[in-house]
């Protein structure tokens, strides 16, 4: 009999292989110039959509914004679901308003605000999880600063240092920094929420929590191959950063399926 | 010290955690209390001994996020004065952990 659980899984499921079937196609058949291309990179964040649903669906049996869990849930879709309206005002400007290369637009609200929203969401399941026990040791309270100062760094050299701000206006070059920026501070606090729960977060939470980081850092991966490409000049529609967004959303969304599993373990038998 | 007080800030603080839903069910299907309403404080406990209550509930926790949910409990017990705690302490647990 299929349950709320099979029921998303198969649609998530279903959603990404269809995905990857077209990818995979797109990359054997389709140049770089081909308008298929961008039917792929304009609806691909429907996934991002999917996931997004899937997890307020799930928040809400966790307790929603009245419990950590619930709002850590609540914080990862939001962030999610930004993705998704990023992607739709870009599809606005090319469809309906004939805007070719409309960056930086107004989908760059979205995209940028699920930064705050997944360092929420982290911030939430740490605390869950039981970082604020590891933070009792002050190592671990320098730690908070050392792994988001070195990623900040590493994200500098990466993508910023080196760029002709002067070429550009005020809101590219702000984009410049922010997307870079952010995208370390929410990677670093992934990383330190792993390491500062590692050897306390236990139970059939253990694996669910650490999925939901790893399809974090699977986002950022995303991100910064997309941000590397871009400035390199070498990105085109539905390159391997785009396929790698779908993969991480996918990741995501199944990391909320998980937490619906959870529930159903903890169930009593009748 | 009342029991049933500590117990239920016990469940109280893990429904902060994992919502009020799953934290009465885990307390009420690990046999410790028993739910009358759909209210948090409206339930009677289901042993005698307070110890042995303590125990099954923090264990019932435990599934859950582990050390991670233990250490919940223990921040709730860490509120009550530590001479009766002492009492009510399952044996695993040492008193130590709950010095401030």
């Amino acid at each position: 009999m299929l349950n709320l659980k099979k029921i998303l899984t198969i649609l998530s499921i279903g959603l990404f292989s269809a995905y990857t079937l077209l990818w995979l196609w797109l990359s054997f058949n389709a140049d770089p110039q081909s308008q298929l291309r961008e039917y792929f990179s304009d609806t691909y964040g429907v996934a991002a959509c999917f996931g997004g649903i899937v997890g307020l669906l799930v928040s809400k049996k966790w307790g929603g914004l009245s419990s950590v869990v619930g709002r850590s849930l609540i914080f990862f879709s939001i962030g999610l679901f930004n993705q998704f309206l990023g992607q739709v005002s870009y599809s606005i400007d090319y469809y309906l308003l004939n805007i070719e290369n409309s960056y930086p637009s107004y989908g760059e609200i979205f995209f940028l605000s699920s930064i705050p929203f997944y360092i929420l969401g982290i911030i939430n399941i740490a605390n869950a999880s039981g970082s604020k026990i590891s933070m009792r040791d002050y190592k671990n309270r320098l730690s908070t600063l050392l792994f988001p100062l070195i990623m900040i760094g590493i994200s500098y050299f990466m993508f910023i240092k080196g760029t002709p701000f002067e070429e550009f206006d005020l809101k590219v070059n702000i984009l410049t920094f922010a997307y870079p920026i952010g995208q370390a501070i929410y990677v670093s606090l992934a990383i330190l929420a792993y390491y500062l729960t590692m050897t306390i977060l236990g139970g059939a939470m253990r694996k669910k929590v650490f999925f939901i980081l790893f399809a974090l850092l699977f986002q950022y991966a995303a991100d910064s191959t997309f941000l590397y490409k871009t400035i390199n000049e070498t990105w085109y529609a539905a390159d391997i950063s785009e396929y790698l967004f779908v993969v991480s959303y996918f990741l995501m969304t199944i990391a909320f399926i998980q937490f619906l599993s959870a529930l159903e373990k903890f169930k009593k038998p009748d | 010290m009342q029991p049933q007080k500590l117990v239920e800030d016990i469940i109280k603080e893990q429904s902060l955690i994992i919502g009020e839903q799953l934290a009465k069910s885990r307390a009420e299907d690990s046999g410790a209390v028993k739910f009358k309403s759909s209210k948090i404080n409206d339930f009677t406990i289901q042993q005698e001994n307070t110890s042995k209550v303590i125990e099954i509930l923090i264990e019932a926790y435990e599934e859950i996020f582990g050390q991670a949910s233990v250490e919940v409990c223990l921040d709730v017990m860490k509120k009550y004065p530590i001479a009766e705690m002492g009492i009510v302490l399952p044996e695993h647990i040492k008193l130590s952990t709950l010095v401030k």
